[in-house]
């Protein structure tokens, strides 16, 4: 094995020049590939939690609040309205804003969004620090996650409540989104023509932000407020609201919660969008990502692979004859067709790691969007893949032609010059 | 030591331009022996001293080599008969001239694996010194002359301590003195217990061996 790797270094030492270039066709699409993969697995990942909610059949209203039935007052929660439209399953995340005082800044206004426990299990976002909301009842306080701003707030932190300049509540952070992360909530963007979809359902959040957003569970909220018997923080079902019809559901039945939520959803601008469509509008716009990205990967993988097999056809006299000789000096057959690989193999890990370094390099310097570069297992199943297509396209030849012929017949022909 | 028995190589079997490059060989070749094959080119010298280096497995009859069928030997055990038991001499040399003498002369020692990389330096260092080249043992082989890679082609050949030298027209590519040298060197090996087989068509360096086995169209005269 020592002497298989040594002669594989030797062989990529000799010819360097060509090393060289198949290093950076090699590199060009790795760092094509893990684009490709990484925005692809980031989307489909979004894609999934959104699925998760917006499954079967049901509707998705995005409305600043759903008026009761005195047309007077809004609808408090997700149990309220499941109360209405029986046999229903409803999972919202609702915005409101709260005045805090956080550390040692002045008392302010801030967003939260209260995410029912669907949401909470549904998408689990990337954190810089502390965790998520985990199962269970927590009814000894409130607890939160922020996002990441410009005010350095850390897990552990206590953010306390304040109502006409009284201390009603303190909210522990029990974690920090990471930087650029995206989470469900704030569902602004709407594309008119291309329908509503789940990527629409994701808002980012940058650590340039002044004031962060803080995420609280509802079900953890009115554990502790029922408790407590002290409303800390007041909110009404109003943000994003997923009602999931039940299987056995009529036509009538159907039409008749439709109109019932049109009818009472408060604002003009509100949306009422069925499921059905947003799956479609989803698969529509992954597509799109595929699409976009998939073409410039196959491209360089092509040229890339071609260029490979067209250089390696360029050095392998050379490489024939150093084989001759190992084979003369008692190196077996199979061994000697083990140095292509060799050969090829340590070159693909160079180009690999090569790749990381420009990936994470750009990342870091904000060139692309750190997030979509995550070194997970479809990322690693995809280099290897390309690693292993390459080094067998670009070995197959020189231990084809070694096998087919023999020594004193590589000999004579590799100092005549003649071709092989 | 070495025994053939009815040893027979076509190329082309099969086309229409079959040619019989041995036909019905049989001798033997004894310990310690210093042996010339002569003859004119074609007559099957090369042919025969390739399938006794056991670099070509397609032949029919016999080949016993130290008491053990040649054929009946997978590829690796053969792989290891030319690394241990047989040191090749080639015309052309077949150096890596890219490399250092010290690495071209390392390299049988790198393939079998059992020395530690300072003794094997240690080893190479040593048998450059017994063929002269110990002064150049760091200098590229493309730098040197036909007599010196030559000599480097035999110490790569020794140093793993074959019983048997095989070298096919090893004077073929030098000049007189080049030639006397390297032929020198091959009698000094010999005299050390190591059969050496020559391949050559010239008369003078052949008459320098003990035995001389002429061939003419593939067979022995």
């Amino acid at each position: 094995m020592n002497f298989i790797l040594k002669s594989g270094l030797r062989e990529l030492n000799r010819h360097q020049m060509i090393g060289r270039m198949n290093l950076i066709l090699l590199v060009v699409t790795f760092v094509s590939g893990m684009l490709c993969v990484s925005t692809v697995w980031y989307q489909t990942r979004y894609y999934r939690a959104i699925h998760k909610l917006a499954n079967g059949e049901g509707a998705f209203i995005l409305t600043e609040g759903l008026t009761c039935e005195d047309g007077l007052t809004n609808m408090k929660d997700s149990a309220e309205l499941e109360r209405i439209l029986q046999g229903t399953k409803v999972s919202s995340f609702c915005y409101c804003a709260t005045p805090y005082v956080i550390k040692d800044n002045a008392l302010d206004y801030y967003q939260n969004i209260i995410y029912d426990d669907a949401c909470i299990k549904a998408f689990i976002p990337e954190l810089s620090e502390g965790k998520w909301f985990s199962d269970g009842d927590v009814d000894q306080e409130i607890e939160a996650v922020v996002s990441a701003s410009a005010m350095d707030i850390h897990a552990g932190d206590i953010l306390t409540v304040i109502h006409s300049g009284k201390e009603v509540g303190q909210v522990r952070v029990i974690g920090v989104l990471k930087d650029g992360e995206a989470v469900i909530g704030r569902a602004t963007h709407y594309d008119a023509v291309n329908g509503f979809s789940y990527h629409n359902m994701y808002a980012e959040y940058s650590a340039r932000e002044e004031k962060p957003t803080v995420f609280l569970s509802r079900s953890n909220l009115e554990t502790v407020q029922s408790r407590t018997g002290e409303e800390v923080i007041e909110s009404e079902l109003s943000g994003g609201i997923f009602v999931q019809y039940p299987e056995s559901i009529t036509d009538a039945k159907r039409e008749e919660y439709k109109t019932y939520l049109s009818d009472h959803i408060m604002a003009g601008g509100d949306k009422c969008v069925e499921f059905g469509q947003i799956e479609e509008s989803g698969k529509a716009y992954l597509e799109d990502v595929l699409m976009q990205q998939f073409p410039v990967w196959l491209c360089s993988f092509v040229v890339t692979a071609v260029s490979m097999v067209c250089i390696e056809l360029t050095s392998i006299k050379a490489s024939l004859r150093d084989y001759a000789i190992y084979s003369i000096c008692g190196c077996a057959k199979k061994s000697i067709c083990q140095i292509p690989l060799a050969e090829m193999l340590m070159l693909n890990i160079a180009a690999f790691l090569v790749s990381i370094v420009i990936v994470e390099g750009c990342s870091w310097a904000g060139l692309i969007q750190h997030k979509i570069i995550e070194f997970r297992v479809p990322m690693i199943l995809y280099c290897l893949a390309v690693m292993l297509l390459m080094i067998l396209l670009a070995s197959w030849y020189p231990a084809y032609l070694w096998k087919k012929q023999s020594i004193k017949e590589i000999l004579r022909v590799t100092e005549s010059g003649e071709y092989i | 030591m070495i025994q053939m028995k009815h040893l027979c190589k076509q190329y082309n079997q099969g086309k229409e331009n079959v040619f019989q490059a041995l036909k019905d060989v049989t001798l033997q070749i004894a310990e310690t022996e210093l042996v010339a094959f002569v003859g004119k080119s074609g007559a099957g010298k090369s042919t025969l001293m390739h399938i006794i280096a056991c670099m070509d497995q397609f032949y029919e009859g016999e080949y016993i080599l130290n008491g053990k069928s040649v054929r009946e030997c997978s590829d690796k055990e053969i792989a290891e008969i030319r690394n241990a038991a047989i040191g090749i001499v080639l015309q052309n040399y077949a150096l890596m001239e890219d490399c250092t003498a010290l690495d071209n002369v390392l390299l049988p020692m790198e393939i079998a694996g059992k020395l530690r990389k300072k003794e094997r330096n240690i080893r190479a260092l040593k048998i450059l010194k017994e063929v002269d080249m110990d002064e150049l043992w760091d200098h590229e082989v493309s730098t040197m002359s036909g007599g010196e890679k030559q000599r480097i082609a035999i110490a790569r050949a020794l140093v793993n301590n074959p019983q048997i030298i095989i070298a096919d027209e090893p004077t073929g590519a030098l000049d007189s003195t080049n030639s006397q040298v390297v032929m020198d060197l091959l009698k000094r090996l010999n005299k050390r217990g190591i059969t050496v087989i020559i391949v050559t068509h010239d008369m003078q360096i052949a008459r320098q061996c003990n035995r001389i086995i002429r061939m003419k169209d593939g067979e022995l005269c």
